[in-house]
Formats: C-alpha cells, structure tokens, sequence
C-alpha cells in the first residue's frame, strides 16, 4: 500500500526535478557575467530564506581566481555557485507552498 | 522535445493540484489559536509516545538521553562533575555585578527565576521575545553594551538564570493572531527540508530520532529548548540555543540566520511551545 506522504514526496520530488529542468539556464558567455548571475540567483534563494551554506564560498572563490587571470576556473566557480543557488531557490519556493505535507504523522 | 515538454508540464500540473488539494491553510484568521495550537502539542508529543512507548514524557528534557541507555549512563557520570558548574558560577558573577549607572540585571529580572516566561510573544512590539534578546535588552536599558549572542558572559548570565528556574514548568502561550503567526512561521521553519543536504529540523528530531545518522543518536524534538544554554563537548563551552540551531543549519549546508534572527525566534517559540507541560533544566550538558 502506497503512503500518502510517499505519494507526496514523490510528486513534489518530480515537480522539483521539472521545475529544475524548465528553469532556464545562465546565460553568462564569460566569468564576469557568470559571477553576476550567480550572485543574483543567490539572492533570490537568501530573499525566500533558503540559501545554501557554500554558494557564497563558491562566488567568493569565483572572483578570486578571475582577479588572478585564471578565466575558465572563475567561470566553472560562478557557474557551480549558479547552479547551487538555482536549486535552492527552487527548494525554497516549493518549501513555502508545501512544507505541511512533509510533517510526520 | 515536444513531448518531453509536454510530459514535464503534466506533471508539474498534476502534482501541484495534488499538493494545493491536500494542504490545509496553514494560517487562518479569527480562530481560536490555543485550541489550535493545542491541538498540534497533543500530535507532536503523540508522535514520541508512539515512537518511545518505554520512555516518560517528562524525561524528555533531558534529550538523547531519554532514549539512548548507553549514552545515559556516561552523561550521568559527567553530570557528577557537571561541565557548566564554573560557567554558571561565572554568570551569577555577572548577574549581581552592578552595571555602570548602578542598576543590575535584578532591575529587570528580580532574583532571575523568570526562565518560564521566555520566550513570549510581545503584543505591542509584535514579535518573539526569548530570554538572551531579554538580557541585552536590559543591558541597553542601562546603557551597557548588548553582548554576543552565541557564548560568552550571555550565555554565562542565561545559564545561571536557567539554573534558578529550574524545575518551572513550559507553559508558553499562543493567544492572539500575531503570535499564531509567529508560532506558524516557527512551525514552517521546523517542517521545511532545507540547505544542500535537503533536511528538515523534523527530519532528524522526528524522524530519525533513535536511529543513528553516523555515529550519532539525534534528540527527540519533545524538550529540545529545555536545558538550553548547554555546555557541549565539542564546543567545550557553554552555547545557546541559537548557537546550536546555526550548527545544525550548517551542518544540512544551509546558510545559518544570526542568532536571535526572527527565523530563529519564531522556531525557538514553536519549539517551546511542542514541549508544553515539561519543565526547564537549564544549563545542560551534551556530546
């Protein structure tokens, strides 16, 4: 027999995992571009209360090794930090809207 | 790709009727928020009854202990000894040292049992008040220095206040719309999964509580704000209670508030609030 709160988890596990495939992706073609986006993206997930614990670390590092010339590393930072972000804004607003379905019964 | 897309969206679709069918109003105007309220505590403890039928409910403040026997008989051999013993001698130090215009902490709370009255909701500042917001805001009253709220002679001061009060019972009110609200807010924050790891403070103090998540027994949620500040082994310091809420959002890779953020009050005030009908035995002692 299937449980509700299986049920559940699962639907909300396929609508966090078609959110994350609809979401449209960075647009950045260059590490200051990626930096910005990842930054913005950040924010949004800090503005609904859900950022993540290593993302800033991420942006951090991202500057730092555009500031030393090393391009291609700033970019997969920035865009690691984006991606980081991207899902936390989508947990985020899926936590806002159903986290009663997640209380233990 | 058409057609993936058009699954996707089904799904998205699907899910999300589901979801707004089955979700109840999480806030709800003009009702009576201590039968509500009430209702929730009788659930929440319900849940540890049936999870730990052998253990009684007022053993619960003392956390993982309640739960775990082995772990229990080495914390009662430390408890011989009890690690927060200076610190609490520390804060009655502190306590009763004058501040510089001559007043003290006992201008604003008497002899200093006054731990069951945080945390409580003020009406006309609309927010949670919990006892370390408490202390400082007495010291700005005075024209001291607020002091960090993490460690140090905050938690040192709470600690001794905790020390006087033990044994006064939990009994925290939710009586009008905004302190709902702000027990809901608490109640959203407890419930929601979140950082990378995708936890919720549910997830290990509810459902995983009596089992092992590495080599650790996470505490039942029922009494987890009673023996706040606690002098804990790995801090090897005293902490509050805000303090260890930043290590767990840390430790599930989300970003952690700042102590006494409203996030934090509003969980330490459901928190409390679950707990209801226990006692404070404050300071404590962890791994």
């Amino acid at each position: 027999m299937i449980n509700i709160n299986t049920l559940l988890s699962s639907l909300v596990l396929s609508l966090m995992l078609a959110l994350s495939g609809l979401a449209s992706a960075a647009e950045a073609t260059n590490a200051t571009q990626m930096i910005a986006e990842a930054e913005a993206m950040n924010q949004a997930a800090a503005d609904v209360g859900f950022e993540w614990r290593d993302t800033r670390s991420y942006i951090a590092d991202a500057v730092k090794a555009l500031a030393d010339g090393k391009e291609d590393q700033a970019y997969q930072l920035a865009s690691e930090a984006y991606e980081q972000a991207k899902l936390a804004l989508i947990q985020g607003k899926l936590m806002r809207e159903n986290w009663q379905q997640y209380i233990p019964l | 790709m058409f057609t993936t897309r058009i699954q996707l969206t089904l799904s998205l679709t699907v899910a999300t009727l589901v979801a707004s069918a089955c979700m109840p109003m999480s806030k709800k105007a003009g009702m009576d928020y201590p039968a509500l309220v009430q209702d929730d505590v009788t659930t929440f403890q319900a849940f540890f009854e049936k999870r730990f039928p052998d253990t009684e409910k007022a053993d619960y403040i003392n956390g993982v202990y309640s739960i775990d026997a082995d772990a229990r008989s080495q914390w009662e051999s430390l408890e011989e000894f009890p690690p927060y013993e200076l610190s609490v001698d520390q804060g009655k130090a502190l306590y009763e040292t004058p501040f510089a215009n001559g007043s003290s902490y006992a201008t604003c709370f008497g002899d200093g049992a006054v731990r069951s009255q945080y945390p409580y909701y003020d009406e006309d500042r609309a927010m949670v008040i919990t006892l370390e917001l408490a202390i400082n805001e007495c010291r700005t009253a005075n024209g001291e220095k607020v002091l960090k709220y993490k460690k140090g002679d905050l938690a040192k001061v709470s600690a001794y206040m905790s020390f006087v009060s033990r044994g006064q019972a939990i009994n925290v009110d939710v009586a009008s719309e905004g302190a709902y609200n702000a027990y809901m807010d608490g109640k959203e924050f407890f419930y929601s999964k979140r950082g990378q790891f995708n936890i919720s403070c549910a997830d290990c103090h509810m459902r995983a509580t009596g089992f092992y998540l590495r080599a650790d027994v996470p505490s039942p949620g029922l009494g987890q704000t009673s023996h706040f500040p606690t002098f804990r082994t790995k801090w090897d310091a005293l902490g509050t209670l805000h303090r260890r809420y930043g290590g767990c959002n840390e430790n599930i890779r989300a970003k952690a508030f700042p102590a006494q953020s409203p996030e934090y009050r509003n969980l330490e005030y459901f928190q409390t609030v679950m707990s209801n009908g226990l006692v404070f035995n404050g300071p404590g002692s962890r791994k």
